[in-house]
């Protein structure tokens, strides 16, 4: 996720149901554990994600999950 | 008072490709080449050709065994994480005893210490694969030394 969050960042992350495109949230996938990611589209219930770093890829962005795999939205970083 | 969590913003390599074929190949690569240096005429009797030859059987056993250490040792490294290892609690033990079967290669000559590191890495796989939920079968391989590995059950296209 850089250039937005460097590694060992701190982040607060909050419970929200109101997901927006573009909000960076912490996802619990079930291979690989909680991701920090930002919201690439949202519907009926879907999400997809994708990363800030645009020379790097994941299969984090070929996932589709569920809007209760969100853990929660990040809404400050220190 | 506060639990904070570790996440990752980065979380797999570029491509995201695993695969501990690559193991297994190097593996069987190793038992071959101890095959090969075992058919060899005892070395007193060794001509320049057969002296060439048995070096680089040796070399080549040897780079095959750090192929298969590093491979499995990726995997193990880089996709492993917590969910998978909780699934797989023993996949640590496993891992360092494939590292130690691969240093025994390295260093010797004994056909069932390369056995002893494929039926490792075929378990490995076999781990591996389940993490990803990917049903395995085993087959034999289709060149020397014919022995079984644990492979993918693929799609057909």
């Amino acid at each position: 996720m850089l250039p937005t969050f460097k590694p060992n960042s701190y982040v607060i992350c909050l419970k929200s149901k109101r997901i927006r495109v573009n909000d960076v949230v912490v996802l619990e996938d079930k291979k690989i554990g909680k991701v920090l990611k930002r919201v690439k589209s949202f519907n009926d219930d879907k999400v997809t994600l994708k990363g800030d770093n645009n020379s790097y890829n994941s299969m984090v962005y070929e996932t589709l999950y569920n809007a209760s795999d969100i853990v929660g939205k990040v809404i400050f970083k220190l | 008072m506060f639990n904070i969590e570790k996440v990752s913003a980065h979380c797999d390599i570029p491509c995201g490709v695993y695969d501990p074929g690559e193991a297994q190949y190097a593996a069987l690569s190793v038992i071959r080449f101890m095959d090969l240096i075992n058919e060899m005429p005892d070395s007193s009797s060794f001509d320049k050709d057969n002296l060439a030859k048995f070096t680089r059987l040796v070399e080549q056993k040897e780079e095959h065994s750090i192929i298969a250490k590093n491979a499995v040792a990726v995997i193990w490294g880089d996709y492993f994480k917590a969910p998978q290892i909780e699934k797989h609690p023993g996949v640590h033990n496993l891992v360092h005893s494939i590292m130690m079967d691969g240093s025994k290669c390295k260093q010797g000559l004994h056909r069932e210490d390369g056995l002893s590191l494929l039926s490792k890495i075929n378990e490995f796989a076999e781990m591996f694969w389940a993490t990803k939920e990917v049903e395995t079968e085993k087959k034999i391989s289709p060149y020397a030394p014919n022995l079984e590995v644990v492979v993918p059950v693929l799609k057909s296209a």
